[in-house]
């Protein structure tokens, strides 16, 4: 899995890494979920959409068909009705009937009644083309006077003739023709044609002819819409093209139809799919044995397809935006308070534990931010003691340190006091002892740490005045220090390491000796002491050195500087303490800076 | 940090949709082509050969989707009127031009001038010989003679013996048949008694013909070329009795052909499809539009008719063009 992950080149490991967050994640899944579900979704209600109005469109061309074929059975019945008029008329019977009584005249005048009925009907009906009556006597008439029959035109091979003769009184419809019996006459039309019978003997006597303008049967399929491109054909019983807008194309092979589904298919619409696209086809039957068929391109029925598709995407689109957005914040909702918990915990990784996390919810991140608080709250308390134990320590350490007199100094002093005794100098003896005294007195004063200013003053002084009686003219000293400031309070013990370390390491090597003063001052609210001397001095280098915390050397023998400073610090506060200025073979000056202290 | 997040979801989003429509564009055609303008020989509605043409062409464009403007000159074949309309056409910036020329020289700078523009140039009916053009769709002149010629029986131990009756030799579509014709009855396969230009008048087709009878009465066939030769040629063979005897073949129907044939007195009709030129010429030139390959010659074949096969319903719709 890891080894997989490396394998992505950077910039794609580089824009996945958001993925790798919680929100990111979540984001992702959400958003893949979303887009899977809509994109389905959409796809699916489209097709139903689509199939919903291919439906539709079906059963609107199947109207559509059901409707051409009832107009064309409309002019079919009336032509049928003509024959049915024709069939029944007593003049035709008459004139067709084998009656040899019937002389010359009396034919003549027969014939005008019967052309000029056919004429009257033709008058009326604007799309018929002609009537015709064919007796198997020879005669004929026509709505026509008068009528020459095409003489190169067998009337007996004729179909329509030869149909009829065998129907048996039933009629029988033609296909379209060129209707070519009347000499110098080519109409297209469609013949309905039927045998005419004796009312007595029920024998055929001949054959009534209705032929119907082509014309109208076009007009009606043209007027048609299904579509820009869709179009109506007929088939006959057979299966035989009776009516096509492209006949020729058909007759040619440069278009086919699929004539054996028509006549096949009990479903009374199909689809079919070629190179132009698909096609539906509706079939309807009619009761005279034709079968109108309506085509229509799919693409055109379905009004706007490309409309229908982007208002899908459009829903789509806008659908996907709103719940993008909707899931965008509540993933953020969900991820906030562990991004907060994130930032808290970042904090206290810097160190800072004083932050606690806001607990907001009552849930499993609710939970874990307590429980964190908790920690971090104990973490607190655990650093806070160690801090103060540390403290404590130092502070015991640091006591035990300045209680204690430097052993060289108690043996110098000593010593001094032996060869002050061995020369007879009682005095003097006196005096230095009763300095040591003092000097013990005060480092073992008290237990409290505090002492007045007055009893520092007194120990610095014996302090001063045992050294001054060992150094002799080498050492001179001053101390000046207000009596106003007796009464406030000091550390013990808090100038002797600068005013030893002034001797030792100032005074000391200088062939000539020094002055070390001591003066205090009071500022604002603190209390300013300088140890200053003029001896050889120090370096910057040298008082950094001294300053830092390296320095504080714990050989017990001497209290360095640093560890005074950290004293003052830990007793008053990072605001005081001490700082050194010095020059070389200029002299030292040590400031202590205290608060003022009662 | 936020918005960069919501950039990519919206990205993956963009292009799932992007692939989604593309899916479903194909489906649908592509939008009509621009303009195709048929220029026919005359315009006349009496003129069934060319109001033929005009429905099938019209078919085309319903079938096709495309529009199409149909031009012709009112009234006779006129040459100069179709210059015009040619001009007026390629001046109208169409996509194609499908173009029935009358004659070919009097419209070399039309034709050159549609050339430069860029429009697809169909001819129909009439080849031009010289100038040029992207597709030819005719029944093919030369094919049709070799089937009136046929139809005489060359190569058989009785060797035809017929005369041609034309009436205008500068006419392509006849010279081209008359190749066609004197192809098939090569000299050695027939004896061909000439070439007898009758004009336009049916009586000097009449006088002709009975001479030719008179002068060489083993003659078996005539083919006329025009109309009027053909009703001159059929009264003179009716009158001096060798109706049956010789063989009068025509090309185009008219009602007096049709009528002849139904008596017998004329023996064989090479008819054309004009139907099929109409749908055909808009064809190709969608298909030439659409830059798809197209063959230099359409060709639409033509139907040799017969007294024993003109009621078949197939030749119906040849013999007897139903206009609509």
């Amino acid at each position: 899995m890891k080894s997989g992950r490396n394998r992505l080149p950077v910039w794609l490991r580089n824009r996945f890494v958001w993925v790798k967050t919680i929100h990111g994640s979540i984001s992702f899944a959400f958003s893949v979920l979303i887009l899977g579900a809509i994109g389905i979704t959409s796809i699916i209600s489209y097709n139903l959409s689509e199939d919903a109005v291919i439906a539709n469109s079906e059963a609107y061309m199947g109207e559509v068909v059901q409707q051409v074929g009832q107009n064309i059975q409309s002019y079919i019945d009336s032509m049928e009705n003509i024959s049915l008029l024709i069939f029944t008329s007593k003049d035709v019977k008459y004139y067709i009937s084998d009656n040899p009584f019937i002389s010359r005249e009396e034919v003549y005048t027969y014939e005008k009644n019967i052309s000029s009925l056919f004429q009257s009907l033709m008058y009326m009906r604007k799309d018929i083309d002609s009537i015709m009556v064919f007796g198997y006597n020879g005669r004929n008439v026509s709505d026509r006077k008068p009528t020459t029959l095409n003489p190169n035109v067998e009337l007996e091979e004729q179909e329509w003739y030869q149909e009829a003769a065998g129907a048996k009184g039933k009629s029988f419809i033609s296909a379209p023709h060129v209707q070519n019996i009347v000499e110098g006459d080519y109409q297209w039309v469609v013949s309905l044609s039927r045998e005419l019978k004796n009312s007595n003997s029920m024998n055929g006597q001949g054959i009534a002819l209705v032929n119907l303008k082509l014309n109208v049967i076009n007009e009606i399929s043209m007027g048609v819409k299904l579509g820009t491109r869709g179009y109506v054909f007929i088939v006959d019983r057979e299966g035989n093209i009776v009516y096509h807008p492209q006949q020729q194309l058909l007759y040619s092979k440069l278009r086919t139809e699929p004539l054996s589904r028509v006549m096949s298919s009990s479903e009374s619409s199909f689809v079919v799919d070629d190179e132009s696209g698909k096609k539906i086809y509706s079939v309807q039957d009619t009761n005279f044995g034709w079968k109108i068929v309506g085509v229509a391109y799919q693409n055109e029925l379905n009004a706007n397809p490309e409309e229908m598709r982007n208002s899908f995407l459009l829903w789509a689109a806008a659908a996907l935006a709103v719940t993008l957005i909707i899931s965008f914040f509540l993933t953020h909702r969900i991820t906030r308070p562990i991004r907060r918990l994130q930032i808290v915990m970042r904090q206290v990784e810097r160190g800072n534990f004083k932050v606690r996390a806001e607990v907001e919810q009552a849930n499993e991140i609710g939970q874990l931010e307590r429980t964190f608080n908790m920690m971090v709250g104990q973490t607190q308390r655990l650093m806070d003691e160690r801090i103060q134990t540390e403290e404590t320590k130092r502070r015991t350490e640091l006591r035990l340190l300045q209680s204690q007199i430097n052993p060289h100094f108690l043996y110098n002093t000593l010593d001094s006091i032996i060869w002050m005794s061995e020369q007879k100098k009682n005095e003097e003896v006196v005096l230095m002892t009763s300095a040591l005294a003092k000097l013990f007195r005060s480092s073992i004063a008290r237990d409290d740490e505090l002492v007045s200013i007055r009893i520092e003053q007194e120990h610095i002084a014996s302090y001063l005045q045992i050294q001054k009686m060992r150094y002799r003219d080498m050492l001179d000293y001053r101390i000046d220090i207000p009596r106003e400031l007796h009464a406030y309070k000091t550390p013990r013990i808090l100038l002797q390491p600068f005013v030893e370390n002034a001797i030792y390491h100032g005074i000391k090597h200088m062939p000539e000796g020094g002055i070390v003063s001591i003066t205090a001052e009071l500022q604002e609210d603190c209390i300013l002491f300088h140890v200053t001397d003029n001896g050889q001095g120090m370096s910057e280098d040298t008082i950094k050195l001294l300053m830092s915390a390296g320095a504080r050397n714990n050989d017990r023998e001497h209290i360095g500087v640093s560890n005074v400073n950290e004293r003052i610090k830990l007793t008053f506060g990072s605001a005081y303490g001490i700082t050194i200025t010095s020059e070389i073979s200029e002299g030292t000056t040590v400031t202590v800076m205290i608060p003022k202290v009662r | 940090m936020g918005s960069k997040k919501l950039w990519l979801p919206l990205l993956l989003l963009g292009s799932v949709m992007l692939i989604g429509w593309m899916g479903l564009w194909k489906e649908t055609p592509a939008s009509s082509a621009g303009k195709i303008v048929l220029i026919m020989k005359t315009n006349d509605i009496n003129n069934s050969y060319w109001q033929t043409v005009h429905s099938g062409a019209l078919a085309a464009a319903k079938e096709l989707k495309v529009p199409l403007e149909l031009l012709g000159p009112i009234g006779a074949e006129n040459p100069e009127d179709q210059r015009l309309l040619l001009k007026r056409a390629i001046d109208s910036k169409p996509a194609a031009i499908v173009l029935a020329p009358i004659r070919e020289d009097g419209i070399t700078k039309e034709i050159e001038a549609s050339r430069q523009a860029g429009i697809k140039l169909i001819i129909l009916d009439t080849p031009l010989l010289e100038l040029d053009y992207d597709s030819y769709v005719s029944s093919d002149h030369i094919e049709e003679g070799r089937q009136a010629a046929n139809r005489l029986g060359p190569g058989q131990v009785r060797k035809p013996v017929f005369a041609l009756i034309t009436s205008d030799e500068s006419s392509t579509v006849s010279s081209q048949r008359t190749e066609g014709v004197q192809e098939v009855l090569s000299p050695g396969k027939a004896f061909n008694l000439g070439t007898y230009r009758i004009g336009m008048s049916e009586e000097q087709a009449y006088w002709t013909v009975k001479s030719l009878t008179i002068a060489y009465p083993d003659i078996t066939g005539v083919i006329a070329l025009t109309d009027v030769g053909i009703t001159g040629a059929a009264r003179a063979l009716a009158d001096v009795g060798l109706t049956h005897s010789v063989k009068l073949i025509g090309f185009d129907s008219s009602i007096p052909e049709i009528q002849l044939l139904e008596r017998g007195q004329m023996h064989t009709l090479i008819v054309q499809n004009p139907f099929n030129m109409g749908f055909l010429g808009v064809q190709t030139a969608d298909s030439l539009i659409r830059e798809r390959n197209v063959s230099k010659m359409v060709d639409i074949p033509s139907t040799t008719i017969t007294t024993a096969n003109m009621y078949e319903p197939e030749n119906q719709k040849l013999l007897f063009p139903f206009v609509y």
